[in-house]
């Protein structure tokens, strides 16, 4: 029966271990990657585009993703005419950093030099805006936060509730703070439904949609930089579908999927 | 009768050596035949001569063709080979054409065509070709390629007509073979065929249906003589049958239906075109423009912008449309205005083409996406096309007005250049210098990884704790005020509680052998529970009482007597101690342990 404990307890230990230290294993280690971005700035500065994309993305590669290095790469991509890639990069960065004033900026620059203007989502209302507004200005983590701190405020007065059975202005509090709360989870979830949504950037610099895969009548033309959301996989083609509802086929090649 | 047996025997040992002599030794030689088609041609025309020759062995011999003045041979293709075994006999065949051109009229006989082999050799049947000239008497059936002008510039249009000649009429069965060769040194435009049509037509004295088969617009690419060559056509003449016995005249036949009666036969015949020279002038020199580029026909140029009004940094589409006459599907394009002033991406180009009235038409559309940089870039100069006009044989400029744009002022300046795209699709763009932010240069976090958020088993877990906690709060909130507002209830929920503990200290007595103690101590816990499980006070619990209730909600009647006497026993025990041992004190204390068991 020892002799069973301390076998359990040996696999159990190095269970631990290997969980806490394959992660590291698998990331380079922060200095180096603090080490790389510094390079990479250097390479940028002095106009070895093609360089410093290069080392921008041994940084991602070692797992170190974030919105700095998302948005700089994104800059090499657009000093090399990479739109689209450019384009991906800026979207990448906000994902991660939205209200980054800097990636907001070169991100509506990036967009507007591209072809394809025409493809605008139809109008929204007011609180529609408005609730759309807070799920692209906040980070998942933070709305996540958000609404987790309302749930316990919710819990704290319903529990006050409880112990002053007749209080009505507590009651309300209770409430308003269930409301907020359904809100906050409602926007946390339809950002977490973003995050999880396939996009994709068109990187040729004019591809055929098309209404089917392989051999399928054209139906639109797409430009460099163009954003679309992907629906499903068929070999070496995607389906697509713009923010205005036009839907096709497209070549994976001539995407960058986000 | 001894001759006539004679004779028959004679003839049927003929006829047996006939049988059964071997088919080589029978067939061992060569055969050669010759046909013309047509056997009627103009002076220049060609005729198609095939030879046929057969032969039991490998290889099959070519043959040998006569010189004849006048008369020219050209071989038209690769001979066709073939064999068949018919019988174990073995016979291959090769197939040679040529093409037969006369340069005077007359009636010649080809002959002698003849094959050489292993010195034996052997002739062909003779064939004749007639050759008449031009505006002579004229052939049952002939093609002819037409075209509207025989001069004509580099990159001009001419229109060729392909038209089936024939004395009798024809059908719509018509194949004409437009090989790539055929248009060597032209770009070419087949123009979509409408139904065939015949039409009479008198060529001399005599009569013909003419059928347009096939109308081809052709674009001389160099200049000289350059020649169409002879095309070929598969048609399908209607003839009429021969009468082998006299027929009354129908009453039908004059309304067409004798071919429907079976008078008619048709025949497939082949036609090979004659040769057509083009002059193809060179374009002048003189008054050539510095920025021609090749476009010929007639063309006229228009302009336009979608939005002649925006912001600095917007786009707008400039569509420059060429419209007219001539080669538009290869047609260079216009020459645009200097736009210093705009970012210009790639062009786009829509086509509506036509053919009307033997000429290529329509106009081609291009369009261009410009940025203007700043609201200094307000004016768009004049597109130009410079091109060969080909009715008044020279060259002339088309040019559109300059286009004005209200461009409302921007804050950006100018950075560097960079390029967009690669390949055709690359182009020049200006960057604009404050609205490309620079790189991010201070260290980023890159220890923690902010793009993963908290997974589901944490955001449930926030959830579920404070609810946890607010129900365990309420539960408890809940039975402190039913303990308060019910007395009997809390006595009853604490029943349980209180005689566990009076019956350790029990244990405790009874392992002190304190009996008197124990005794009463195991009267009281009794007693206490049962008081606390009834709601009713220890004062209140008298004999009868007790009796009544434990009765009515506790116990059966046999139970309440083993209740009754073991308060007795403890009654007993308590005023005569010494008569207890420990062995009947741990009895009556199981027995207490069973009835707390049967009333819980």
């Amino acid at each position: 029966m020892r002799r069973i404990l301390t076998r359990l307890g040996i696999v159990f230990l190095a269970a631990f271990c290997s969980g806490l230290f394959a992660p590291a294993a698998a990331q380079s280690n922060p200095a180096d990657a603090a080490t790389l971005f510094a390079e990479a700035n250097a390479l940028y500065q002095e106009k070895q585009y093609a360089e410093a994309q290069d080392v921008y993305e041994r940084i991602l590669s070692a797992g170190r993703a974030n919105a700095s290095v998302y948005y700089n790469l994104g800059n090499t991509h657009f000093k090399q005419g990479h739109l689209g890639q450019a384009i991906a990069n800026y979207l990448r960065a906000q994902r991660l950093s939205p209200r980054d004033p800097d990636v907001a900026e070169n991100l509506r620059y990036a967009r507007s030099l591209q072809v394809d203007q025409g493809f605008a989502p139809p109008a929204r209302s007011f609180t529609a805006r408005l609730l759309f507004g807070l799920r692209d200005r906040y980070t998942f983590n933070e709305l996540a936060f958000t609404a987790t701190a309302l749930f316990w405020l919710f819990c704290l007065a319903l529990a006050s509730v409880f112990w002053k059975r007749d209080h009505s202005m507590l009651r309300s509090i209770a409430w308003i703070l269930f409301f907020l709360y359904a809100i906050a989870a409602g926007i946390t979830f339809a950002k977490h439904a973003t995050l999880n949504r396939r996009s994709a950037v068109v990187i040729s610099p004019k591809i055929s949609v098309t209404s089917g895969p392989d051999a399928g009548t054209e139906l639109f033309t797409l430009h460099e930089g163009t954003t679309a959301v992907v629906q499903r996989d068929h070999g070496s083609w995607v389906q697509i579908t713009l923010p205005n509802g036009l839907s096709g086929w497209a070549r994976r090649s001539d995407l960058e999927f986000l | 009768m001894r001759l006539r047996f004679k004779r028959a025997l004679s003839v049927a040992v003929v006829l047996t050596a006939l049988i059964l002599a071997p088919p080589t030794a029978a067939s061992a030689r060569e055969t050669i035949a010759v046909r013309l088609d047509p056997v009627v041609v103009y002076v220049g025309q060609h005729s198609r001569m095939t030879i046929e020759v057969l032969s039991t062995s490998q290889p099959v011999p070519e043959p040998q063709l006569p010189q004849i003045e006048h008369l020219t041979f050209r071989l038209a293709g690769t001979p066709a080979q073939g064999f068949r075994t018919i019988n174990n006999y073995t016979e291959y065949s090769k197939t040679f054409s040529y093409f037969v051109t006369a340069t005077e009229p007359g009636l010649y006989e080809i002959y002698p065509v003849a094959v050489d082999k292993n010195g034996k050799t052997t002739f062909a049947n003779k064939a004749t070709l007639k050759v008449l000239q031009p505006g002579d008497k004229t052939p049952d059936y002939f093609l002819k390629i037409k075209a509207d002008k025989t001069d004509a510039y580099v990159g001009e249009p001419v229109l060729l007509t392909f038209q089936q000649y024939s004395r009798v009429k024809p059908t719509g069965d018509i194949k004409l073979d437009l090989d790539a060769n055929v248009f060597k040194g032209f770009w070419h435009e087949i123009v979509p065929n409408e139904k065939l049509t015949y039409r009479q037509e008198a060529v001399g004295s005599a009569q013909y249906y003419v059928v347009d088969i096939q109308q081809v617009i052709v674009f001389p690419l160099t200049s000289g003589e350059v020649t169409i060559e002879p095309v070929s056509l598969d048609s399908v003449l209607e003839y009429p049958r021969q009468q082998t016995r006299s027929r009354r005249p129908n009453i039908f036949d004059n309304f067409g239906f004798d071919s429907v009666f079976g008078s008619r036969d048709l025949k497939r015949v082949q036609m090979l075109s004659n040769a057509l020279k083009l002059n193809v002038h060179p374009l002048p020199s003189q008054g050539r423009p510095e920025d021609f580029s090749g476009a010929v026909g007639l063309y006229r140029l228009a302009a336009k912008v979608d939005k002649p009004e925006l912001k600095a940094g917007e786009p707008l589409t400039l569509t420059v449309t060429v419209q007219g006459q001539g080669n538009l599907k290869n047609l260079p394009e216009p020459t645009l205005p200097d736009l210093e002033g705009f970012e210009r991406f790639e062009s786009t180009k829509k086509e509506n083409l036509s053919v009307a009235g033997g000429s290529p038409q329509g106009q081609v559309s291009y369009e261009y996406l410009l940025v203007p940089r700043s609201a200094e870039s307000n004016v768009i100069g004049p597109v130009r096309l410079d091109y060969f006009n080909t009715a008044l044989k020279k060259y002339l400029t088309e040019q559109t007005e300059s286009i004005a744009l209200n461009v409302l002022p921007s804050e950006r300046g100018l950075e560097e250049s960079i390029v967009i795209g690669s390949g055709r699709h690359r182009r020049e763009i200006r960057v604009v210098g404050e609205d490309l932010r620079y790189i991010h240069t201070e260290r980023p976090d890159l220890d923690s990884d902010r793009g993963k958020g908290p997974g589901p088993v944490l955001l449930v877990s926030l959830h579920v704790l404070p609810l946890a906690f607010v129900g365990v709060f309420g539960f408890f909130l809940w039975r402190q005020r039913r303990q308060e507002a019910d007395p009997v209830w809390a006595r009853q929920r604490q029943a349980p509680r209180v005689a566990r503990r009076a019956l350790r200290q029990c244990e405790q007595f009874l392992n002190d052998q304190q009996v008197e103690s124990f005794y009463g101590a195991l009267q009281r816990a009794l007693m206490q529970y049962l008081s606390n499980r009834s709601g009713i006070s220890l004062q209140g619990l008298q004999v009868e009482q007790r009796r009544r209730i434990l009765a009515e909600k506790l116990l059966n009647e046999h139970q309440v007597e083993r209740v009754e006497s073991l308060l007795a026993a403890c009654d007993e025990a308590r005023f005569s101690p010494s008569a207890a041992a420990a062995e009947e004190m741990r009895q009556r204390l199981d027995q207490v342990y069973e009835v707390f068991r049967q009333i819980k």
